[in-house]
């Protein structure tokens, strides 16, 4: 059977990128044979493809975008599905709702002791982290270029201004992220050269600190 | 907390270790959709937030990036496509450049038809805006395949219409795309020889 030109056009991508059958591939291989036009636009799907594939095109998510998102997350479980879930069972069952709330608040006070217990020092980690919500980290406060020109011996390129980071026990640095926070703890004088403890969201791959507390030890 | 998670940090943690892995594609697929960095950051949110939230009902061992994907397409089409007015693109340059185009002879303007080398020089932001110019459903197809990689059956299923729609409306996008990617090239080489 032999195709139009249209129907053959309709179909020059599943022939470029190997999605249709051979029957179809032999029609269309024929057709192209004798139609210039429909052989230019088969080259044009090739170069339009291979033009896409340009790494360049990638961006990756910007930090910020980032840590705007994880907090969406963080917050979502309580917000909606656990609350409408207390708020459905406090219609039909109120009184074992409330007996059930009132464990629920005791034992996650506990969980919560225990959880927070869990303090970073050592970065240094063997396996890939994933990324660590709500913990905590300690360590010195330094300016990271600074930091970089000592280590390096090399002329760096510094801003006028110093630049806030974490040094931790282990001797990596932790940038921080550009939050309230985190541009408030970099600006106080006072803070360089103090060890400190902060709380917030840990990026273990992009070595940053969403930091959301901190305080001097 | 109903469900297969016990806890709903338990459910996180699943989440998180699936999911944030296709931040960047998601997060470059919702910029080449909304073609604007603030709709695509609410757009990846939404998708975020709704996936997380039907988290419950992804089977385990199937394609996620698939699935977030779906998700993507159909929050995307929901509540952005009515909303986001098309942007006015009427760049005064580009049109003067147009119609310098016309004067040149038909066989200068197609001599280069389909040259791979002649894209090879253009930079990713004329790339992008020539991807912008396309229409969403085209333009759809073309990310999904030609820059995350689905395969057209999974195409389909994302965005809810058959293989041989996706395939027509593939092979026309392209066709659509390399229309706009041959003006930015011949701009190119006219700026180069003067």
């Amino acid at each position: 059977m032999k195709s139009t030109c249209e129907e053959v056009s309709d179909k020059l991508s599943g022939f470029v990128d190997g999605e249709i059958g051979a029957p179809a591939i032999q029609d269309i291989t024929a057709h192209l044979e004798h139609c210039p036009d429909c052989s230019d636009k088969e080259k044009t799907q090739r170069a339009v493809k291979s033009t896409l594939t340009n790494p360049a095109l990638r961006l990756s998510t910007p930090h910020d975008v980032r840590a705007r998102l994880i907090r969406a997350i963080v917050r979502q479980p309580e917000r909606l599905s656990f609350g409408a879930l207390v708020q459905r069972l406090f219609e039909f069952q109120p009184v074992p709702a409330f007996a059930a709330v009132i464990a629920i608040v005791a034992l996650s006070g506990l969980f919560s002791f225990w959880s927070g217990q869990r303090i970073i020092t050592n970065t240094a980690a063997k396996e890939p982290l994933a990324l660590l919500i709500n913990s905590e980290m300690e360590g010195e406060v330094v300016c990271i270029d600074c930091e970089l020109l000592a280590v390096s011996g090399t002329p760096h390129i510094h801003d006028a201004n110093h630049r806030a980071g974490l040094r931790c026990t282990d001797g990596h640095f932790w940038n921080i992220l550009q939050t309230d926070k985190g541009t408030e703890l970099g600006r106080l004088e006072n803070l360089m050269s103090k060890r400190v403890r902060v709380k917030g969201h840990i990026f273990p791959e992009q070595h940053l600190v969403d930091i959301t507390e901190y305080s001097v030890i | 907390m109903p469900g297969k998670y016990k806890t709903a940090e338990q459910k996180r943690l699943a989440f998180e270790k699936i999911a944030f892995a296709h931040m960047d594609a998601l997060y470059n697929t919702a910029l080449r959709m909304t073609r604007n960095v603030l709709d695509a950051e609410d757009l990846l949110q939404d998708v975020y937030l709704r996936a997380f939230r039907f988290f419950d009902k992804f089977e385990v061992g199937t394609n996620f990036k698939a699935w977030i994907f779906r998700i993507l397409t159909n929050t995307y089409i929901n509540r952005y496509r009515q909303k986001i007015r098309e942007p006015q693109r009427q760049d005064f340059n580009k049109v003067e450049f147009s119609q310098g185009d016309k004067s040149k002879s038909r066989d200068e303007k197609y001599e280069t038809h389909y040259d791979e080398k002649l894209y090879r020089d253009l930079f990713e932001d004329e790339i992008r805006d020539a991807l912008d110019k396309l229409s969403y459903d085209f333009r759809a197809v073309v990310l999904l395949c030609d820059i995350e990689g689905f395969s057209y059956k999974e195409i389909a299923d994302i965005i809810g219409k058959p293989i041989g729609t996706v395939m027509s409306r593939l092979s026309r996008a392209r066709q659509q795309l390399q229309t706009h990617l041959a003006e930015f090239a011949r701009r190119e080489g006219y700026v180069k020889k003067s």
